[in-house]
């Protein structure tokens, strides 16, 4: 009898872990600027639905999502604002002041500063993530744009749009520690999971550029479809995904190669894009068309439209991604 | 007190007088025309010859010339009533998708990279033909506040509402045979 009951609740601790590991293996979420409503759709990537959509600030652009601190940083550039969303209960907890022009963001490792590159200044911005006190700023370059930390946290990579160029900051320095000269117009760029590789998209010249991090050097360039915007990698780094805004589509590169591979028709205008890992899909959202369109990595195949909010940008990491 | 506030009052003065920002901007319309699709795209596709629609074009004259990476590419200039030109770059036209692409080189439009997209479809009725016209641009002054008068978001995007709610209506009438 004590030994059914024992068994019993092996049994039952058995079942509990078996349910906890099915609800966080595919619990990620994504959450989607919609600039002209003015709001954030949140979609649940096991279900594919919009299960929250959150008021924030005028013209939302930029996102960074952090899962340790369960936030994400939207930037509205029309309200000239961060605001700050509680990502457990899915609602505006602060609304950060910033003046000029704030679209891209990212996060420090350890989410304790949100890096804010402000367009029309010409410079980014450090904010406390828990005070919203902005600590310093550092000028780059022209217009910049999209932008991300290094794995280690000591650098930042900002693509200065008007100057055709990658800017490398010091963290520690704070500091252009130096500029790395790419194609036309950059805007989105990511880093491979190893952080060896930085995939930069020119806009004007239709290309992606690929960055050695270690030697900070232009090792390809590689031609994708029309007016390409913003860039995702795979799960393992060997695969590219690539928005291309006035083609309508999303450009697959072999990382090894550096060959487009595939070429994807998506909703209209796709502007930001990223990897899901725990589901293998990829997200893009899609400007045209007010909607989210969904790929299956494994297949490169259009998986379905999500309806989000009017002109969909969800311009940065706009899925919080598994510790590296 | 009073002074104090007034001292606030200015300080937050620039986050509400220069609400700015580098977003593009876009204008979608559609209009529902009781004509066959084949004859309304026959109409919109005719990348030469845009007075036969638009109420605004004057004239409308087609160029095949090399573009600016090398690549055989039609242009179009088109001549306004009111004296203005507009230089046009056809991006793509599919009979398959009925749907036409371009942008704008240069022209009178207070807009800057300006796309646009043309879709005609079947429905919502039988005989019946729905036209989008979507276009995404930034407004012409791309810098920091102050934005000269007529270069802002809202003159970009009410002249192009201007040329789409007129041109939509006037293709209606025509593929209508009214």
């Amino acid at each position: 009898m004590i030994q059914i009951d024992f068994m019993k609740r092996i049994l039952h601790l058995f079942l509990l872990l078996m349910a906890g590991l099915a609800g966080t293996a595919h619990a990620s979420f994504a959450y989607i600027t919609n600039q002209g409503s003015n709001s954030v759709s949140v979609i649940d990537t096991a279900r594919d639905q919009v299960v929250a959509t959150i008021a924030v600030g005028k013209g939302p652009v930029g996102i960074a999502v952090s899962a340790g601190q369960q936030r994400a940083y939207v930037s509205n550039v029309d309200s000239q604002s961060i605001s700050v969303i509680d990502t457990q209960h899915n609602r505006v907890v602060r609304e950060f002041a910033l003046g000029g022009s704030p679209v891209g963001l990212a996060l420090s490792p350890d989410g304790k500063d949100l890096y804010v590159t402000d367009w029309f200044s010409n410079r980014v911005v450090a904010v406390d993530t828990a005070s919203g006190e902005q600590r310093y700023s550092i000028a780059t370059g022209e217009a910049p744009a999209g932008l991300l930390t290094s794995r280690d946290g000591r650098f930042l990579y900002i693509a200065n749009r008007d100057s055709n160029d990658i800017a490398v900051v010091d963290l520690h320095e704070r500091k252009v520690a130096r500029h790395i000269a790419v194609g036309k117009h950059p805007f989105g760029i990511v880093l491979n999971p190893q952080g060896t590789l930085l995939y930069a998209v020119n806009v004007y010249a239709n290309s992606v550029s690929v960055i050695d991090t270690n030697t900070n050097a232009v090792t390809a360039t590689v031609g994708v479809g029309d007016h390409p915007y913003c860039v995702a990698v795979g799960r393992d780094g060997s695969r590219v995904y690539v928005t291309n805004t006035q083609g309508d589509s999303v450009a697959v590169i072999d990382a090894h190669s550096n060959k487009v591979i595939a070429t994807i028709a998506v909703g209209s205008v796709p502007e930001g894009i990223a990897f899901d890992a725990g589901t293998n899909k990829i997200y893009v959202a899609s400007w045209g068309d007010n909607a989210v369109s969904v790929i299956d990595a494994a297949s490169n195949k259009l998986a379905s439209s999500i309806a989000t909010g009017s002109q969909s940008r969800a311009f940065g990491q706009f899925i919080a991604q598994a510790s590296h | 007190m009073k002074k104090l506030l007034a001292i606030i009052a200015v300080a937050l003065l620039p986050l509400t007088a220069f609400a700015h920002g580098p977003s593009p901007q876009k204008v979608e319309k559609e209009v529902v025309i009781k004509a066959e699709p084949a004859k309304v795209w026959a109409l919109v596709k005719d990348f030469g010859n845009m007075q036969n629609w638009h109420p605004a074009v004057a004239s409308d004259k087609l160029e095949n010339k090399k573009d600016e990476n090398g690549q055989d590419a039609t242009f179009r200039l088109l001549t306004l009533k009111d004296g203005g030109t507009i230089y046009e770059k056809l991006k793509s036209s599919s009979d398959a998708d009925m749907k036409l692409k371009y942008e704008i080189v240069e022209g009178v439009l207070p807009v800057g990279d300006y796309n646009s997209v043309i879709t005609v479809k079947a429905g919502p009725g039988a005989g019946e033909t729905t036209v989008t016209w979507m276009a995404r641009f930034y407004r012409k002054y791309r810098l920091n506040p102050p934005i000269p008068e007529g270069q802002d978001d809202k003159s970009a995007i009410k002249a192009v509402t201007g040329v789409f709610d007129s041109g939509l209506a006037n293709l209606k009438r025509v593929a209508e045979g009214k």
